[in-house]
């Protein structure tokens, strides 16, 4: 299970990355993270739909409600211009952190 | 038999919206996502072979509960929040000017009527001396009956919170119900008004003089109360807030 601290963190980049895939609704967007994640990064689902609202606001991403398969309604988000280049500038700090992460880890390998 | 209590998800759903629909945080729009999200999570579980009632229960549970969403949705939504918040004072203030002109009202028919009932004479001449002895009992009166609404108001919100609750809900709800708040203060302003002509009825205008002055003294003495007591009010309920704000110290 992954911290408070860090689900919090990564909630941007990830919504980011799985839009980046394509246009999708919110309850699909976090059965997507649970899959990738196989179950280790756990929303409190309800949280997301702020985090989406404040990333509108920011011009990231944009939504739209339509009708869904099923006949019911749904609000689908699809990623803006803006939304692209903050994903590019998440990816390059979160691989930053990553490398160096493992970088230190695989030095320290021999010795643990 | 079975019927009364078998499990309806669009009624179990409804009551769900019903809770939060309340809450100045989440807006309708905020509302009807999760609603959708809702929906979507109890079809997901019922496909991987959940009732429907345990498929309910799950997906709530899963979106959060219901001051966990408030609280997050309160941080896009502040400027409804204050709004709320804002009618609520708008609300205080005409309620206080409610029970302030009742008192006052009260007050004077009590004393005034008393006084003269008992064959008390309000003079002219001597005006201020005179005055002095109606005055303080028009104070002391005008502060029972104060205190006995604020007594009353208090008791009302601590006992029948639920109640007042849902009964201010409905009214805030309800644009026109808001804006008739705003005949109250005309209607007082009409009630005060006629105390004169009401005065003039049954006084010898000799009197009436010594009234006037009995309870323009009167309420010069309650603005200075008033002056000093709420401030001081203030002071004790915000001390009183800030103190349960404080985790408790753990005994030694």
């Amino acid at each position: 299970m992954l911290s408070r601290e860090l689900v919090a963190a990564s909630t941007v980049p990830l919504v980011l990355s799985i839009l980046g895939e394509g246009e999708t609704y919110g309850y699909a967007l976090i059965q997507r993270v649970r899959e990738l994640s196989g179950g280790r990064i756990e929303w409190t689902e309800g949280m997301l739909y702020p985090v989406l609202h404040w990333m509108e606001e920011a011009g990231q991403i944009k939504s739209e409600w339509r009708e869904s398969d099923t006949g019911r309604k749904r609000k689908y988000y699809h990623l803006c211009r803006e939304g692209r280049e903050a994903l590019q500038g998440e990816r390059e700090q979160w691989l930053t952190v990553h490398q160096t992460l493992t970088r230190l880890w695989k030095t320290k390998h021999v010795s643990i | 038999m079975e019927d009364k209590t078998r499990f309806d998800l669009n009624t179990a759903v409804e009551h769900w919206l019903e809770t939060l629909r309340r809450s100045p945080e989440i807006r309708a729009e905020n509302l009807a996502e999760l609603e959708s999200h809702l929906r979507d999570s109890v079809a997901e579980w019922q496909r991987r072979g959940l009732g429907e009632e345990e498929a309910f229960v799950l997906a709530g549970h899963r979106l959060g509960g219901s001051m966990a969403l408030r609280q997050e949705f309160a941080k896009i939504n502040q400027s409804r929040v204050w709004l709320h918040r804002g009618l609520w004072m708008l609300v205080g203030i005409q309620a206080w000017a409610l029970l302030g002109t009742l008192s006052h009202l009260g007050a004077a028919a009590v004393t005034v009527g008393g006084l003269a009932s008992l064959g008390f004479k309000f003079r002219e001449p001597n005006l201020y001396l005179s005055a002095l002895g109606p005055a303080s009992g028009l104070t002391l009166t005008y502060l029972a009956f104060l205190a006995a609404c604020v007594t009353g108001a208090w008791w009302l919100v601590r006992r029948k919170e639920t109640g007042l609750r849902n009964a201010a809900d409905a009214v805030l709800h309800r644009p026109l119900w808001v804006g008739g708040f705003v005949l109250i203060p005309l209607g007082l302003l009409v009630l005060n008004f006629a105390q004169f002509p009401f005065l003039a009825f049954w006084f010898p205008r000799a009197e009436i003089g010594g009234i006037m002055a009995s309870k323009s003294i009167a309420s010069f003495a309650e603005s200075v109360l008033l002056t000093v007591s709420l401030p001081l009010l203030t002071v004790f309920l915000a001390r009183r807030y800030v103190a349960s704000c404080r985790p408790r110290r753990a005994n030694p």
